[in-house]
């Protein structure tokens, strides 16, 4: 009954996006793809750092606020926003806390345009900012115990944005296709001839190449490098993911792909694993989760 | 991280992910789901009775639901059982004192055939749902209607639920004349219930409801007999005579306990009670179990019943209000059930198996039965069933 195939391209969350469907119908194609880039689009624009009227900036201008009293947001109009911290929070505690969306504070301190390394005196200042821990959050009430902390959604809202739209494609009957944002994909079903979907893994050292491929139906696969956004000085790589406690950059994986049925998921182990640096691996071992991890020396592991 | 931690992990993120993607149930103001054909074949099997074959019941049941557009779906229904064997006729005392059942003498053969229409309207937040339905033997014939809704409160986390049904039955039973059966009877029913369910935590849901249904009309089965002493002291049997007028209550309330994507847990607890003083209480529990294709659910249910103010076995003497049954559906009794189910999905494919076992004892019920019905059920029944979305 899926007869017809849609591929449409767009440009959304700073990243090349792609979907691809097939449908009943031609016009049913069209329709999903559009509702499919409202939809995303609408999560950017509520999540967006850059947007004053977003929901991120109206977070980060309680948060700002000199007086305790006035550091708390009621979030009861916002289920959506609710459950997105309340998903940061299990992510979390379940992390030792290396999964925190208040590690934005540390670019004041990091500029990774400026081949320069972040004044030590500036770092510590942003690490008093940084901690989930730090942060009250008793749904729907958000408090900010010290003042100058930020939320950045950026760390999950794309995984986030990849499930809805599966979720919204499979409610409007599209039983084959993938939602590629910026290399989160989710894929639904198998193709039409019922073989898996071919993923490739980013090479993280030639990003248009692959490292490796898997196969895969009803599910996502997130990512995350050190090739996003990074400088290197004397020969050292310094990468976009920080740790938390410190606003140092990981070192010891380039890149972690792993494979879960919710891009969210996904997202969340691969940024944990990258995190944990040496112990990175034998957590995604115990985890029980496929995944293509990529240490900086090249070597390559699968499971 | 420790390593006997890491195994929660996934559960605990997979949990928060699907609280997040609202998985715990189909939000209404979505668009239909798929469009499906199905087929169930069900093969209900009683336990023998003192050498007597009793029922054994084939249902065939056809079912397509065709969506259109977004927001209309329309459902049809069809049913076709075909039942044989002997079912309970009377009880008589023994030299002892001890009920003894009487089958029927004739192995019945019946067809049933149902036939049920149903359209459902889905809005933002709110879902209705119409029903138009017939069931017909060659004894029987029954007409039948229901109305539903479900609401959605504005962040979610309530949803209202009700549902209000009303059927208008005709018997005919067979062999009137040779058994002084009744020739015609009617008799009519109305369900009301309403509900409210909420979403406590993104592991946790819980439902409660309430209902009333009233019957009137004939509510005896003309089918049976009770055993009677007349007033010259001699036992005789005389026609099944209850009241013609039934009221029904029942409360429900139901959890559900979401553990990951893998599990879910369902306890559930049901009393009911009528004017003709049954009272029920029923306890059941499932777990879902979901591993890539396959999702398994076993499920175990007790119940415990009361008898109606007017059942006895068998009787030495008569009621003055002239109500004698010795139906076992209307004895005291206790009974378990334990089912095991199986899913299978592949592309668009979901195979279902599933087999129960039910098993019904005075022994089983919660306060101590003098006389235990001699006529109480047990019985087997095998599924198999074939759902297709397009």
């Amino acid at each position: 009954m899926t007869a017809h195939c849609l591929r449409h391209a767009f440009q959304a969350m700073g990243s090349r996006c792609e979907l691809l469907l097939h449908s009943k119908s031609a016009s049913d194609g069209e329709h999903l793809a559009q509702a499919a880039v409202a939809e995303v689009r609408r999560l950017e624009s509520k999540y967006s750092r850059y947007r004053d009227d977003s929901v991120v900036s109206a977070i980060n201008r309680v948060a700002a606020e000199l007086d305790p009293a006035r550091r708390v947001i009621d979030l009861q109009d916002d289920d959506e926003t609710c459950l997105l911290l309340d998903y940061a929070d299990t992510a979390h505690a379940n992390s030792d806390g290396l999964f925190d969306i208040t590690t934005g504070v540390y670019r004041q301190a990091w500029d990774f345009s400026s081949n320069r390394l972040p004044d030590a005196e500036r770092l510590r200042a942003c690490r008093d900012r940084v901690g989930w821990e730090q942060v009250r959050w008793q749904r729907p009430r958000l408090r900010f115990t010290r003042a100058g902390m930020e939320l950045d959604f950026g760390g999950f809202v794309k995984e986030y944005a990849v499930d809805r739209v599966v979720n919204l494609l499979r409610a409007g009957g599209v039983s084959s296709g993938y939602v590629d944002l910026g290399g989160d994909i989710g894929v639904l079903g198998p193709q039409p001839d019922g073989s898996p979907w071919h993923i490739g893994v980013r090479h993280p050292r030639a990003p248009q190449q692959a490292a490796a491929a898997v196969d895969i139906r009803d599910a996502a696969i997130a990512s995350s490098g050190d090739y996003e956004r990074f400088m290197i000085i004397d020969g050292v790589r310094y990468c976009h993911i920080l740790q938390p406690a410190t606003g140092q950059p990981v070192r010891h994986f380039a890149a972690v792909s792993v494979i879960a049925p919710q891009c969210l998921v996904a997202g969340t182990c691969s940024t944990v694993a990258m995190l944990m640096e040496e112990r990175g691996l034998a957590w995604l071992q115990q985890l029980g989760l496929p995944y293509v991890a990529i240490a900086q020396d090249g070597r390559m592991c699968r499971g | 991280m420790k390593s006997k931690k890491s195994s929660q992990v996934l559960l605990c993120l997979s949990s928060a992910a699907m609280a997040l993607l609202g998985n715990h149930g189909k939000a209404l103001g979505a668009t239909n789901g798929p469009s499906t054909v199905g087929y169930r074949h069900w093969n209900y099997s009683e336990d023998e009775l003192g050498g007597d074959q009793r029922y054994d019941i084939a249902v065939d049941q056809y079912n397509a639901t065709v969506n259109l557009g977004d927001k209309y779906s329309l459902s049809l229904d069809g049913t076709l059982e075909v039942m044989s064997g002997a079912s309970p006729w009377y009880v008589l005392p023994d030299a002892t004192g001890k009920p003894v059942q009487v089958m029927s003498g004739a192995t019945i053969r019946e067809q049933r055939r149902d036939i049920n229409l149903s359209a459902r309207r889905l809005f933002e937040k709110l879902a209705l749902n119409v029903n138009l339905g017939n069931s017909t033997e060659k004894d029987f014939d029954a007409d039948y209607f229901g109305f539903g809704f479900e609401q959605e409160s504005s962040k979610k986390t309530f949803t209202y639920f009700g549902s209000l049904s009303a059927s208008s039955d005709k018997l005919n039973p067979s062999q009137a004349a040779l058994y002084n059966r009744v020739l015609t009877a009617e008799r009519d029913s109305r369900n009301l219930a309403l509900g409210i369910s909420r979403v406590i935590n993104r592991n946790l849901l819980l439902s409660t409801a309430v209902g009333v249904s009233t019957l009137d009309g004939y509510l005896s089965d003309p089918y049976k007999m009770a055993s009677i002493v007349d007033a010259n002291g001699i036992r005789i049997l005389t026609a099944d005579s209850r009241p013609d007028q039934r009221q029904q209550e029942f409360w429900t309330v139901k959890m559900r306990y979401y553990l990951g994507s893998e599990y879910a847990w369902h306890l559930d607890y049901r009393l009911y009670q009528d004017n003709w003083k049954i009272r029920s209480h029923t306890l059941s529990t499932a777990l879902y179990k979901t591993m890539g294709n396959w999702q398994v659910t076993p499920e175990f249910r007790y119940y415990n019943q009361s008898a109606a103010y007017f059942y006895a076995p068998y009787y030495n003497g008569t009621r003055t209000d002239g109500y004698h049954s010795s139906d076992y559906r209307l004895s005291p009794y206790g009974a378990v059930s334990s089912r095991l189910s199986t899913k299978y999905t592949f592309n668009k494919v979901n195979v279902n198996l599933a087999y129960e076992r039910y098993r019904s004892d005075a022994a089983l019920a919660m306060r101590e039965v003098k006389i235990e019905s001699p006529g109480l059920v047990s019985f087997s029944v095998l599924t198999l069933g074939v759902d297709y979305e397009f």
